[in-house]
């Protein structure tokens, strides 16, 4: 009885708690800007343990406006686009990633310098809240071996 | 004995062919600084004046083009590059000269340009002008932009565009077309061996 008691507290939390606490936020950073730089981004990796859900919107004071984008690679053409939303299927990891999708800051309101910590709060469609402090890093690839190198042009 | 045969007149006739047309592409692209991919001389507008490729004579010219409200894809770039460049001992990078070309001149003025640009190096230079101008530059570099109005988004518009750096050896010509992602250790070699040769 006792555990049956426990099983169905365990199970019960599991279905009221909201999307804001099923899902953890890993290595969450914003991109450096600065010298009339007016926009930036934020990335992260998200993991969502409960139903499935999604990013609706999201805040920040360090912009005027927050939107949610993503970027298409185009034959190497890189069109970035508004989207509605970012989905969070259940017990699989979201990564919000340079090049990809991100969460953007547009007319920033303030310099954002390497080391300065600053306040993201994503919004869920369910209308739960969570807010996040991040780190803001320079952003470039990682060392990736003898990959990627430049391509000779070809001279006649 | 007839099928070796047949296969001779094949492969000599496939082979006079693609002569023809490697000719006809040698002698185009000696004729124009237009052709697609050929890279060349190019004049445009930086804070302090008209700049040209041909004022870098000498140093290898690294040429990234994007614009400034770009969050991600152009920093990453130009973030890459300039590391890269700082692998190199200090005396090798004060060789290369590197470019950030403004597909933006509606949002990007020169003066605006050549602030934003000393964010990632003292010496990176900041490039724009009329359309025009910047078309005809794309075209010899076989840049792709566009303009795109987005009307759901508070940026109004985004420019669609090629992310690649391109490296130009000491006498101008266009020598390496480095992928967008390419990190800044293989850059780095691509422009050791510019400066080598």
């Amino acid at each position: 009885m006792k555990y049956l008691a426990l099983i169905w507290l365990l199970l019960s939390q599991a279905v009221l708690a909201d999307a804001a606490q099923n899902v953890v936020i890993d290595k969450p950073f914003a991109r450096a800007a600065m010298q009339q730089q007016k926009n930036s981004a934020a990335f992260m990796q998200i993991i969502n343990q409960g139903q499935p859900a999604a990013i609706v919107n999201a805040r920040s004071s360090v912009s005027e406006i927050v939107e949610l984008h993503t970027h298409i690679n185009d034959n190497g053409v890189m069109r970035m686009r508004k989207i509605p939303q970012i989905d969070l299927p259940h017990g699989q990891m979201v990564k919000l990633k340079p090049g990809g999708l991100h969460v953007m800051f547009i007319k920033l309101k303030r310099d954002l310098n390497v080391g300065d910590m600053i306040d993201v709060t994503l919004v869920f469609d369910d209308g739960s809240e969570k807010a996040l402090e991040l780190p803001v890093h320079k952003v470039m690839m990682k060392h990736k071996g003898m990959s990627g190198h430049g391509k000779k042009m070809m001279h006649h | 004995m007839k099928t070796t045969k047949a296969l001779y007149f094949w492969i000599i006739a496939v082979s006079f062919f693609a002569g023809l047309v490697l000719a006809q592409y040698y002698l185009k692209q000696r004729g124009s600084d237009l052709i697609p991919g050929a890279g060349g001389e190019f004049t445009l507008q930086a804070a302090s004046g008209p700049v040209s490729l041909s004022d870098y004579r000498g140093k290898v010219v690294a040429i990234y083009f994007g614009y400034m409200s770009c969050p991600d894809i152009c920093p990453t770039s130009l973030w890459n590059l300039t590391e890269a460049v700082k692998q190199l001992p200090p005396e090798q990078a004060r060789q290369v000269q590197p470019v950030f070309i403004s597909v933006d001149p509606e949002r990007d003025s020169p003066e605006a340009l050549s602030i934003f640009v000393k964010g990632y190096s003292d010496n990176f230079v900041g490039l724009t002008d009329t359309k025009p101008n910047i078309d005809k530059v794309a075209r010899q570099y076989s840049v792709i932009y566009e303009k795109v109005p987005l009307k759901d988004s508070a940026m109004g518009y985004v420019m669609d565009h090629t992310s690649v750096i391109y490296l130009v050896d000491r006498r101008g010509v266009l020598q390496y077309y480095v992928p967008h992602d390419t990190p800044p250790n293989s850059i780095n070699a691509d422009l050791r061996k510019l400066l080598a040769g």
